[in-house]
């Protein structure tokens, strides 16, 4: 911990002696102690919590469309496994494509309102959701389908007490990267076409060369977006702490690999190469 | 009997945009907003040696390259020295995992105030988004090499040059492929969508300016541009670690 804050400063404190002393002009890099004094400002206006519940709201609900849609499509491909087969690849190259690319189609058909935004949350939350998800219910022990279902458990009964424990570590990790970058899609698209939210904001300070505000405020979204997946990793490893603790009595480990971030266990290493923000 | 995979993704690619062709020509999907998948590859095909799309093309391929080898240079070198010097890895590690969590896309803005619309800023941006990962795994990987070979290196009095070469690396080769292989990701994100929103040169410029001349199939033949450009690297790195990990 202590070493964390050392590094902390260490970067503070170089990025303030750089802007003081005119390494870089200060409309490239302004000082750390003026970003601070901006975000503490902006924290106080409500134009600023404005700006953050418009580019909530897209972002809540664009990750429960995408969330909704990809874990449909995995109990679906759980149901029909060919078309799991013949889909893996192309989800695959799909999730690791820019998803701003699509941003022009989402334009023509939702407007360049808030929907067009929800919607990049969606198409960018559905990939990780769905890919992981079904990786999750596809690699379902066998025995332990052929266990319950000899004991006289019917599909209910499978899902309730088969599918859902054995497959919720991954799918709420794969929830935990949709929401990452479900953030990352709602954002970049209001940095494009938008009248409202951070990343309209954003630019705005950019276009009027506000740039210790736009630090300021990339720094607020920085540490929203951060301490986000920190809870909601905290939050998944509180909800499967019976799996983990199953896991490493039998000597595996399902947990992060230190300093990987995003996704959790080895079957979502592909998908932490493969999914893009 | 089993059929092989590669034939039912075929099938699946086939019917998805024979369905969708369909829809287009009879209109039930509407023709202002979709182009049909003959003409948005054909546009594609025709572009590329018309030099529409080909001089863009050219243009994302160079940046994506100078990205990829500057993420390589300089995030394995930081990741060594992560793995060299313990305390410079506790200190730091856990600031670059933030990072990596953190939407770096979003400061494209930055790299346009200090070099402007230009092709560097887009190498700048792309590349700053690909160091997290490059840097991660580089230390991992290292990290995760066994004591013994390290011990053997010892032994056999090897210089720190002939020991990452002979041991280090390719120890280390494997994992190291993996965080290239997600910074190449990142790499395709940061160019495409800072040359889109920043409409600086490249495909994604292309497809911006083309939706807005409301030039629909030009903006799906510059997509499916993408997509295969994207397709064939990710490919090339995916068999390069396939060869790495043989």
């Amino acid at each position: 911990m202590r070493a964390r804050l050392i590094a902390l400063i260490i970067v503070a404190g170089g990025w303030e002696i750089a802007a003081r002393a005119d390494w870089l002009s200060a409309t490239v890099l302004p000082p750390f102690s003026s970003v601070l004094v901006s975000l503490v400002r902006q924290l106080g206006q409500h134009n600023t919590w404005y700006q953050a519940y418009v580019s909530a709201w897209a972002i809540v609900v664009g990750f429960a469309i995408g969330t909704a849609a990809g874990l449909l499509f995995a109990a679906t491909t759980t149901v029909i496994r060919a078309l799991w087969t013949a889909s893996e690849p192309v989800l695959y190259y799909l999730s690791s494509l820019p998803k701003i690319i699509f941003f022009p189609v989402l334009l023509l058909y939702l407007s360049t309102g808030i929907f067009s935004k929800v919607g990049m949350g969606a198409v960018s939350a559905f990939f990780p959701v769905a890919i992981t998800a079904a990786q999750a219910l596809h690699e379902v022990p066998q025995v332990q389908l052929r266990a319950a279902r000899s004991l006289g458990a019917g599909r209910r009964k499978l899902l309730t007490h088969v599918y859902l424990p054995a497959a919720a570590g991954p799918v709420l990790s794969g929830l935990r990267l949709g929401l990452a970058v479900a953030v990352t899609g709602v954002l970049l698209a209001e940095t494009s076409v938008a009248s409202a939210g951070l990343g309209w904001q954003a630019m705005q300070d950019y276009d009027n060369l506000r740039i210790t505000d736009m630090y300021a405020l990339l720094l607020f979204v920085f540490f929203a977006a951060t301490a986000i997946n920190a809870g909601v990793g905290r939050l998944i490893r509180y909800l499967t702490r019976y799996n983990q603790a199953t896991a490493t009595r039998l000597g595996g480990d399902d947990r992060l690999q230190p300093g990987a971030p995003l996704g959790g266990g080895e079957r979502l290493r592909g998908v932490r190469e493969r999914s893009t923000r | 009997m089993r059929v092989p995979r590669f034939f039912l993704t075929s099938v699946l690619i086939v019917a998805l945009l024979a369905i969708v062709e369909v829809g287009v020509r009879a209109r039930v999907i509407n023709p202002l907003f979709v182009a049909p998948p003959s003409d948005a590859i054909g546009g594609a095909v025709s572009g590329l040696f018309d030099g529409t799309l080909g001089g863009p093309l050219v243009v994302t391929l160079y940046e994506t390259g100078v990205c990829l080898v500057l993420a390589t240079v300089l995030g394995v070198g930081a990741g060594y020295l992560l793995w060299r010097y313990g305390g410079l890895g506790r200190a730091f590690e856990p600031w670059v995992a933030g990072l990596f969590a953190a939407p770096l896309i979003l400061l494209y803005p930055i790299p346009l105030v200090i070099f402007g619309r230009t092709s560097t800023a887009v190498i700048a941006q792309a590349t700053v988004m690909a160091l997290p990962p490059v840097i991660l795994y580089t230390r991992q990987s290292l990290a995760a090499i066994p004591p013994q070979f390290l011990k053997v290196a010892a032994v056999f009095r090897l210089t720190q040059g002939q020991a990452m070469r002979h041991v280090l690396g390719p120890a280390a080769a494997p994992t190291l492929f993996t965080g290239l292989r997600l910074g190449l990701t990142y790499i395709l994100v940061g160019v495409i969508s800072v040359e889109y929103l920043a409409e600086i040169d490249g495909l994604g410029k292309t497809i911006s300016f083309d939706y807005l001349a409301f030039d629909m199939p030009g903006v799906y033949s510059a997509v499916v541009l993408v997509i295969a450009g994207a397709a064939v690297l990710l490919a090339a790195i995916g068999r390069l670690q396939a060869v790495v990990r043989r």
